[in-house]
């Protein structure tokens, strides 16, 4: 196994998840998800030889983005006739959250999936902030670095994000109690 | 922000100032400065609006923190490795063990490191101590003393038997009988050239 091998392993290992994750929350679409995964995929072991593997995080990252935003881009009407990430993710959602979290209630799981719409319907600007912050953890710089944005902007998109959340979920508490 | 007087943090028409908002979601999601978190808790304390506000972004905040990334389809890696025709090899190896301890967890693999390093200099420095000479310095100094007198009276002796060697030994025992053994052959010599002339 060279050491070109050993590189990609380690970072398809430490990164398929991010990858993966963050491609479904922007692109609302399990197929397209899989294509950016795999085109990223393709890519790390492309430039393998060429960037520095502590770096590799940020680079991967900004990879996927753009990607995800070429996609988006691309996207015409015939968006209508693409799977649906509802019917996927909800099935995916329920089994592997029911098998790992066996005392995850019910309530918390309405509102889990309930944040998640609300997450995708976000603007992508917001939304590509929010999922990276909220949901893979990453810091402001990184975020700042790999988006290409000022980290004011990364802290900005941030709180407004939350912002457009929480009034959604205001409105759907709302809902559930009439 | 004035946080004592509480009229000052609501608008004219009852809802919150943006810039208290703010905090109150940072506060919610656990990213605020110590001292904005004390004084927006303090805040809460005293005005239900506050209260209410915080506690409803502390339950998004919390439902937000539950979920999880979405996990990657195996089949989308061995799919790429088609795709790449099997250039890719799939079999671990040491070198993948040492990127995976280096490399996932730097940090940790930094601290690791600094642990080790410090107890190495830690044992050595006791053993150091361990090690160090049982006699006091007196002792030693008299020792020193000793060792120096001890190498005089030997140098001495040297010095001696040198002169014995030279003044003695070689002169008398070994010079005079050489020197007489000479003679007796010269005068030999002599004698056995006057009887030839003779005859």
């Amino acid at each position: 196994m060279s050491i070109k091998d050993t590189k990609y392993q380690f970072l398809i290992k430490q990164y398929k998840h991010n990858i993966y994750s963050y491609a479904l929350y922007m692109l609302k679409n399990k197929m397209d998800a899989d294509d950016v995964t795999q085109e990223v995929f393709i890519r790390i072991w492309q430039n393998i030889g060429s960037f520095n593997i502590l770096a590799a995080k940020t680079w991967i990252l900004k990879t996927t983005h753009n990607l995800c935003i070429d996609y988006l881009r691309k996207r015409t009407s015939a968006m209508s006739k693409e799977l649906s990430i509802d019917d996927e993710l909800e099935n995916f959602i329920s089994t592997d959250k029911s098998e790992h979290n066996p005392y995850l209630t019910t309530h918390v799981k309405m509102m889990s999936n309930k944040i998640k719409d609300t997450v995708k319907e976000l603007p992508e600007n917001l939304r590509s902030v929010f999922i990276l912050y909220e949901i893979h953890g990453y810091k402001y710089k990184e975020i700042s670095s790999a988006l290409n944005i000022p980290i004011n902007s990364v802290k900005v998109y941030l709180l407004r994000a939350r912002k457009k959340l929480q009034e959604a979920m205001k409105n759907y508490e709302l809902q559930e109690f009439v | 922000m004035n946080y004592k007087n509480l009229s000052e943090n609501f608008s004219s028409n009852g809802n919150l100032h943006e810039d208290l908002l703010n905090e109150i979601i940072s506060v919610a999601y656990g990213d605020a400065e110590l001292l904005t978190k004390i004084k927006i808790k303090n805040l809460a304390k005293r005005n239900k609006t506050v209260a209410d506000t915080l506690q409803q972004y502390v339950v998004t905040a919390k439902s937000v923190s539950e979920i999880d990334l979405e996990k990657c389809p195996e089949e989308l890696i061995k799919k790429v490795h088609l795709k790449t025709d099997g250039k890719i090899k799939e079999e671990k190896s040491f070198l993948f063990d040492f990127y995976s301890v280096f490399f996932a967890k730097p940090a940790i693999s930094a601290a690791a490191t600094a642990v080790l390093v410090f107890v190495i200099v830690l044992s050595s420095f006791f053993n150091d101590g361990i090690n160090t000479s049982p006699y006091t310095q007196s002792e030693l100094e008299t020792a020193e003393r000793q060792t120096k007198e001890a190498i005089s009276i030997v140098s001495r002796i040297f010095a001696k038997t040198k002169t014995t060697l030279e003044n003695e030994v070689l002169a008398q025992k070994v010079s005079d009988p050489i020197n007489r053994g000479i003679n007796t052959i010269n005068e030999l010599f002599i004698q056995g050239g006057e009887n030839e002339k003779v005859n």
